[in-house]
């Protein structure tokens, strides 16, 4: 008979989770202009450190960031909150009799707001590059295992399309030098091949709990919805603090329920964990919000230090 | 235990009836085979509950209080990022000694993504192995379907897996196996079950079964020919004590270049070729680059190599990756533009091999078809192409259709085929070269020259060679008993 194999989570995905949550709610949270400026600048450089196995994304990521900053630029200075300052450009105003006027004079407070408020997108659009970049599918697909259980299968696609993202794009040199660059289509191919690898995942189905466990599971769910909703509502909390303790509970009780192992392969992996801690010690103890901001630059100093390990990655 | 297949049909959207209505038993290690499209995968897939969205399954087989598992073929790239021991379900002992057995390897820690893509294609099978024990030992009755689960395995691969089948049957599991490499696979069946398409399929006892679509491997072919007992025609021991065996001299084909007189050759640079030599490659010929050692990543490279420079292109073009989902009609009307041939008489030839739909992708055919529609659109392009394991996942016909129309056909340029398989290597290529094992170092040469000098030197030498006769193909012996 074999032995029971219980899932095993790497510390470095839980470190790069931590640390993407703790970063999501600094951008909701801090007054500081700078932390959008930090976390990017953080994606940035991690990004050049980590992740080569699923190196391709670079130019999706580019076209997606360049289409986010536009459009919020050209959205805020048309119809954007803020004001003040100089009168740079006067555009064409139109309004309806109830509603937001748009167009109107292009102030220099008007473009800042639109300026900070690209910045938060692009932030945003950076972790959310960042998870794909130091995660691999496989471990996203587990930590989904985890987390939902048997619900986990819905999620598995979306595990992997970035992983599948990469892999399109670096095959793409090799069409176009057969002469089959026309026949590249990214989207269709993702959802395809994401829908692919996770049929392969399922057939080596980690996750197979009872019944019971997947009530459990489900009730948790309920409970902790109705918790953070209720906190949000109550003010007890902000909608972020909420969402993000509510994620938090569930994975904490998703690990004891799968008796999941956390692998520590070396020390670096506790590097995105400990800068989690810090940025989040610093926020609670409430000390100077571009101070909580720049703590954010302690992971790419990190990562830097640290070269990405590319040999055996998986011990007994 | 035994499950009854009754009038089994299976229609797929896109497709039709892809098989039946057939009925059968399985039991113990049933093996289904059949020329491809005759639809051995779609009753594999109807018994496994995967086929894709829309189809329709008429007919009946016994299912109640029989756990089916069914293990398909999976992709190989990229590999799953996890260990052995997740890949196989778990790490005890039965794990480590079916992996140790099967593979030769100890460390169950081991990460899929360090081993060799061709041993971790042996994974999903041996874990529906384990799992199927398991159930079995829980007093479960288990229905194993396997659907082609050697067509990326190396050839010691393939025999160890299906001895761990056979290990697996005897202890009590039904399995079902649908698989196309008959040499390895008959011998360890219980019941072989050939479908002919159109419904109708023949049940034997694997000793009683003679095909009646598809060739025989070929030292069945010899052993029948020979007289020998049907049990003993996959016996390569007794085969090789026949006098007309061990005497047998090949045939030696005059070379390519000297069978056509106005041949051009093209020296690859011994630097450039990276096989210790220059190598003179012939326009027209088929050259085979096997890997020794099993790497058939530094085969390939080596063969975009030489295709380059008889090209005459500066460097190596990258690995191509077919697209998986774009209609076969427009892919070859694509490829033929951009490398000259008739789109339409390209996939009119893959035909011949496998059954292949013009408005389905390459991702909903099988992938016996998709080589098919590979090595077709291949032979129609003007310039050099490197075929990757043209013959994997195709029938024993198509692979001798396809072996044949690679040695034969005469064509403006040559093409390089990388693979394991040594009857078809033999028999499809004019020239072998046979890289030596990376371990040997950078100074190692390879071994070039016609199948009959070469054999010896391929890391799994072809079933003649390993009865020990000299003579490589069935008619070389023949022509000594007549």
């Amino acid at each position: 008979m074999n032995a029971h194999l219980a899932p095993r989570l790497h510390v470095a995905d839980l470190g790069w989770s931590a640390w993407i949550a703790v970063a999501f709610w600094s951008l909701h949270t801090s007054a500081s202009q700078w932390t959008p400026v930090c976390v990017i600048v953080a994606a940035v450089a991690v990004w050049w450190t980590r992740g080569a196995a699923r190196a391709g994304l670079g130019s999706p990521v580019l076209t997606a960031a360049s289409v986010v900053a536009a459009a919020w630029v050209v959205l805020t200075a048309a119809v954007g909150p803020g004001s003040g300052g100089d009168v740079l450009w006067v555009l064409p105003e139109w309004s309806v009799t109830s509603g937001t006027p748009v167009g109107g004079p292009l102030t220099t407070g008007r473009l800042r707001t639109g300026l900070a408020l690209a910045a938060s997108a692009l932030a945003h659009l950076a972790l959310l590059a960042l998870v794909v970049r130091c995660v691999s599918g496989e471990r996203l697909a587990r930590l989904n295992d985890v987390v939902l259980g048997r619900a986990a299968r819905f999620t598995h696609p979306l595990c992997f399309a970035a992983e599948e993202l990469a892999r399109i794009e670096r095959a793409r040199p090799g069409l176009v030098a057969h002469g089959l660059g026309r026949l590249v289509t990214p989207l269709p191919d993702v959802v395809a091949s994401a829908h692919e690898r996770a049929v392969q995942w399922h057939s080596v189905g980690l996750v197979e709990e009872g019944a019971a466990k997947t009530r459990v599971r489900v009730l948790l769910v309920l409970a902790a919805s109705v918790a953070a909703l209720a906190a949000a509502v109550g003010r007890v909390l902000t909608g972020v603090e909420a969402s993000l303790l509510g994620v938090l509970v569930l994975t904490v009780a998703g690990m004891v329920l799968s008796r999941a192992r956390v692998v520590v392969l070396q020390a670096a992996d506790l590097a995105p964990l400990v800068c989690a801690a810090l940025t989040l010690l610093l926020a609670i103890l409430d000390v100077d919000s571009t101070l909580v901001a720049l703590s954010l630059l302690a992971l790419p100093v990190c990562t830097t230090a640290v070269p990405e390990k590319t040999g055996r990655e998986v011990e007994r | 235990m035994t499950v009854s297949i009754d009038a089994l049909a299976v229609w797929l959207p896109g497709r039709g009836i892809a098989v039946g209505p057939v009925s059968f038993d399985i039991r113990g290690l049933t093996l289904l085979t059949g020329r491809s499209g005759t639809g051995a995968s779609a009753v594999a897939g109807a018994l496994g509950g995967v086929l894709p969205a829309g189809a329709l399954v008429r007919g009946s087989w016994r299912s109640q209080g029989v756990t089916i598992r069914y293990v398909g073929v999976s992709r190989l790239d990229p590999l799953l990022d996890m260990s052995v021991a997740e890949a196989l379900g778990g790490a005890g002992r039965e794990a480590e000694q079916l992996w140790m057995s099967v593979t030769g390897l100890e460390d169950l820690g081991a990460s899929m993504r360090e081993l060799d893509p061709a041993t971790c294609a042996v994974l999903p099978a041996l874990r529906g192995v384990l799992r199927a024990s398991a159930a079995r030992d829980r007093g479960e009755e288990t229905l194993l379907v396997l659907d082609q689960p050697m067509t990326d395995l190396l050839p010691d691969l393939r025999v160890g897996l299906a001895r761990a089948l056979r290990r697996c049957a005897d202890g009590g599991v039904d399995i079902c196996w649908v698989e196309h490499d008959l040499a390895v696979a008959v011998p360890q069946s219980d019941h072989v079950v050939e479908l002919l398409g159109g419904g109708d399929a023949v049940v034997h006892p694997a000793e009683q079964w003679s095909p009646r679509t598809l060739p025989l491997p070929p030292e069945a072919v010899l052993s029948r020919a020979l007289g020998s007992p049907r049990a003993a025609w996959w016996d390569l021991e007794t085969l090789g004590r026949h006098p007309l065996v061990t005497s047998a001299v090949p045939t030696v084909h005059p070379a390519f270049g000297r069978a056509h007189s106005s041949v051009t050759t093209v020296c690859v640079p011994a630097e450039r070729a990276g096989v210790g030599f220059d190598l003179d490659v012939v326009v027209g010929e088929t050259l085979g680059v096997v890997p020794a050692d099993g790497d058939r990543a530094r085969a390939l490279s080596v063969a975009r190599r030489l295709a380059a420079t008889l090209d005459a292109e500066g460097r190596p073009r990258p690995p191509l990756t077919w697209p998986a989902h774009v209609p076969l009609g427009r892919l070859a009307r694509t490829w033929c533009g951009a490398r000259g041939g008739d789109a339409a008489a390209a996939l009119d030839r893959a035909a011949l091999l496998a059954p292949v739909d013009h408005a389905r992708t390459l991702a909903q055919h099988s992938p016996g078809e998709r080589r098919a529609v590979a090595w077709a659109l291949s032979a129609a392009s003007t310039r050099t192409e490197v075929l990757d394991r043209p013959e994997a996942g195709l029938d024993a016909e198509g692979r001798r259709l396809m072996a044949a129309a690679l040695r034969s056909e005469d064509s403006g340029t040559a093409t390089l085929v990388v693979s394991h398989d040594p009857e078809f290597l033999v028999r499809a290529c004019h020239r072998l070269l046979v890289l030596p094992p990376a371990a040997d170092g950078p100074d190692a040469r390879a071994v070039l020259g016609p199948p009959v000098l070469v054999a010896e030197h391929l890391p799994h030498p072809p079933a003649l060679r390993r009865a020990g006769s000299r003579a490589l193909r069935v008619r070389d012996v023949w022509k000594d008993a007549r």
